[in-house]
């Protein structure tokens, strides 16, 4: 349908000649059909200083089936798969209405960042993280907005040109444990997985009993 | 600052007061009241607004010089259509929020699922075409032509939207019901009323037991349907015989259970259904049984699709003829019942029709096709008498061998020099009661070859027409549960009837609620 063209290509213009949004829609090819959107994570939020990139396709139904959206930039939020960057966010599933936009959509994710859901997870283990202890959680997305969205160090350490990518901070653990349990002599990799997996962090930690880390080490 | 400002408007109103002034001038009185901008404030919420003007500071009580341009360029603004960031093109209203857009955009929402208004997500029902919208819109676009969209875009909406056309937004869904691991096939399964507090608002005297909570009084299938249940004749799962949202089709009494499929569960007024598979006249070229119906003679099925496509009369509006003259009849649907034509045309088991005279009310899709291909061929003899035929098919003629001729079928040299179509010539009738009235007897005894039933009927031709099947209500009726558009059957040019429309929209919320189908009817708008 022309209308969809003329429509998706008025949305890319009015992004462009908006200046105040800080919202950017931009063509990754020739097609107006599959662009990059960016915006910058919001203000008072472990996301503040990164930005981040979208992947969007517009399909052949739009405006009348919901845009499709994933992350390009590596998140860590509940509502957002850390693999693959896939969203899990009503408006682009059956709250979508044909008058939103592109830049309205873009909008909502980087208000997802500030609010994140998880009761409606789209990372099970990150939603977990982010219930058990507020503060460790924040702490690993702020890493993760630094090493993967360009964000600002945390502890004014990211100077050298190559940070070192923390595994331990990227999966959300304490240096302590992992160490502890690679002094049994398991791979670090290993450890660090089972670790994420079982959640190991802030009050589950005394909940956990050791011997159950090791039976599941040894599988 | 006001100052600049007013002057900053007359130069630019001055620039626009050429060809066109005058004419806005004339029909665009007067300018926004103070209440309407306050109002506008507060609820533009025009996601594509960018260039916000900075004429939101006039002060109309002063009386400035309007500038046009930007009025005009604010309406266009306003009216612009949500789905497609246009200039809203056909307009169409959702009741009950009011929200508007293109009726080809509303459609296309609809197609893809919409339950809903596509602006607000409220529950919305109906839609229908705005004349004040389209009204503004072509004041807008004769004085500016620049704002009509492009001619492919607007070829591309009306193919998907029929001017002036109405249509339903269909309710969501219910979440279907977690499936039964632990079901057993053998032993039957609770129908949809029969747990307490079903959503339907009426409970099975005798529910059946679920295997998975009592096998000693599950239902075994061996022993046929469950007391008081029956199977629907479309989908074919287990119903409630005395539930209120079950009909029964009064002709091969059979039950549908009006819940499974909107619009196909369920046995209708005879004049308000539709026959199966039988949607336009492109089914009726695919039938096999269309043929069958001529002595498999193609050249005179051809003359007659030639003749309801150039007149636009659906297989719909052919049923309704044929069951109004049915009705009409002494014997009303009693030949059809004695021919056995609706006996088991369902893969599950109807009642038993005890009495061939019973009133016949309601009727199902498939019995409908039956009752179209049983009367199609004598509807068509009692539709040429009508004279809108082509003269030079008319006249010719009669094959002497009639209507059992057995060259017609593969020889058509000798299908196209004679006519097949036989008309009889009847003693005793009335000449001024002809054409429309569907008492007119002729093509009865012609009947003979294929319905022995219906010649030993008396004629009455003294049986008034029923007035609410004539010709003319049938015409301009509208069509409910059409699956695609159905194109409307409009002998007569319809333009400015606005007493029809209103009669049509009337018509049309009486339906039957729940049909998720689109509804069109009427080229009445523009």
């Amino acid at each position: 349908m022309d209308a969809r063209l003329r429509r998706v290509n008025k949305e890319i213009t009015d992004c462009k000649n908006d200046k105040s949004s800080n919202i950017r829609i931009d063509l990754i090819d020739s097609s107006p059909f599959h662009l990059k959107g960016s915006f910058p994570g919001p203000q008072d939020t472990p996301y503040e200083g990164g930005h981040f990139e979208v992947d969007i396709v517009i399909p052949d139904s739009y405006p009348f089936q919901p845009v499709k959206m994933k992350f390009i930039t590596k998140v860590y939020h509940p509502n957002v798969s850390s693999a693959s960057g896939a969203i899990c966010l009503d408006i682009l599933k059956d709250a979508w209405s044909p008058v939103l936009t592109l830049k309205s959509t873009l909008i909502s994710l980087q208000s997802l960042l500030c609010s994140p859901e998880p009761n409606d997870p789209q990372d099970a283990e990150v939603a977990k993280h982010y219930t058990t202890s507020k503060r460790s959680f924040d702490e690993t997305a702020r890493y993760w907005t630094q090493i993967y969205a360009g964000g600002p160090g945390s502890r004014g350490k990211v100077e050298s040109k190559e940070p070192a990518r923390d595994e331990i901070a990227i999966a959300g653990l304490e240096k302590a444990h992992v160490d502890q349990f690679e002094a049994l002599g398991f791979e670090r990799s290993k450890v660090i997985d089972v670790l994420r997996r079982l959640n190991y962090r802030g009050a589950n930690v005394a909940k956990i009993a050791e011997d159950k880390i090791v039976e599941e080490l040894l599988k | 600052m006001a100052e600049e400002h007013t002057q900053a408007l007359a130069e630019s109103s001055e620039v626009f007061m050429g060809a066109t002034s005058d004419q806005i001038a004339s029909t665009l009185k007067r300018g926004p009241s103070p209440s309407f901008e306050d109002m506008e404030r507060d609820s533009t919420r025009k996601r594509f607004k960018d260039d916000v003007e900075a004429d939101t500071s006039i002060n109309i009580h002063e009386h400035p010089p309007i500038n046009y341009q930007n009025l005009a360029d604010d309406l266009a603004q306003e009216l612009q259509c949500g789905c497609c960031a246009e200039l809203v093109y056909r307009p169409v209203v959702v009741s009950p929020c009011q929200h508007f857009f293109c009726g080809s955009c509303c459609v296309l929402w609809i197609r893809n699922g919409g339950t809903n208004c596509p602006a607000c997500r409220g529950a919305s029902s109906y839609v229908t075409p705005s004349r004040p919208l389209q009204s503004i819109v072509d004041l807008l676009t004769r004085t500016d032509p620049s704002r009509i969209r492009a001619e492919r875009e607007r070829i591309q909406a009306d193919e998907v939207y029929k001017a002036g056309s109405s249509m339903r937004i269909p309710t969501p869904r219910e979440p279907s019901p977690e499936p039964n691991l632990n079901q057993n096939a053998d032993y039957a399964q609770p129908c949809p009323h029969c747990a307490a507090g079903n959503p339907y608002g009426w409970r099975c005297p005798q529910p059946i037991v679920d295997f998975s909570v009592d096998p000693e009084l599950a239902w075994h299938l061996d022993d046929g349907a469950p007391p008081g249940h029956a199977y629907c004749g479309n989908c074919e799962n287990l119903l409630a015989l005395r539930a209120p949202l079950t009909s029964k089709c009064d002709f091969c009494q059979v039950s549908f259970c009006g819940i499974g499929v909107q619009g196909r569960c369920i046995a209708v007024p005879l004049g308000s259904q539709h026959p199966h598979n039988m949607s336009d006249v492109g089914d009726l070229i695919q039938s096999a049984e269309v043929y069958e119906c001529f002595e498999s003679n193609s050249h005179e099925v051809d003359i007659m699709l030639d003749y309801l496509s150039s007149r636009h009369l659906t297989p719909k509006y052919i049923y309704r003829e044929i069951v109004s003259h049915v009705q009409s009849q002494h014997s009303n649907f009693r030949p059809l019942i004695e021919l056995d034509l609706f006996v088991d045309i369902h893969s599950v088991a109807g009642g038993v029709d005890e009495n061939p005279d019973a009133p016949r009310n309601r009727i199902c899709r498939l019995c409908a096709t039956e009752v179209l291909l049983w009367g199609l061929k004598e509807w068509w003899i009692r539709e040429r008498q009508k004279g809108f035929l082509d003269p030079v098919i008319a006249s010719r003629p009669d094959c002497p061998d009639g209507s059992s001729c057995t060259r017609q079928k593969d020889d058509l040299g000798h299908a196209k020099e004679f006519n097949h179509i036989i008309t009889p010539r009847l003693h005793g009738i009335n000449p001024n009661q002809t054409d429309t009235t569907p008492s007119n007897v002729a093509g009865s005894s012609s009947r003979a070859p294929e319905t022995p039933g219906a010649i030993a009927v008396p004629l009455d031709t003294s049986i008034a027409v029923p007035a609410p099947n004539s010709e003319h209500t049938v015409t301009a009726s509208f069509d409910p549960g059409s699956d695609v558009q159905t194109n409307a059957v409009e002998p007569e040019p319809s333009h400015n009837s606005s007493t029809r429309i209103a009669a049509l929209l009337n018509e049309s919320t009486s339906w039957a609620p729940g049909q998720g189908s689109i509804l069109m009817e009427g080229d009445v708008m523009v």
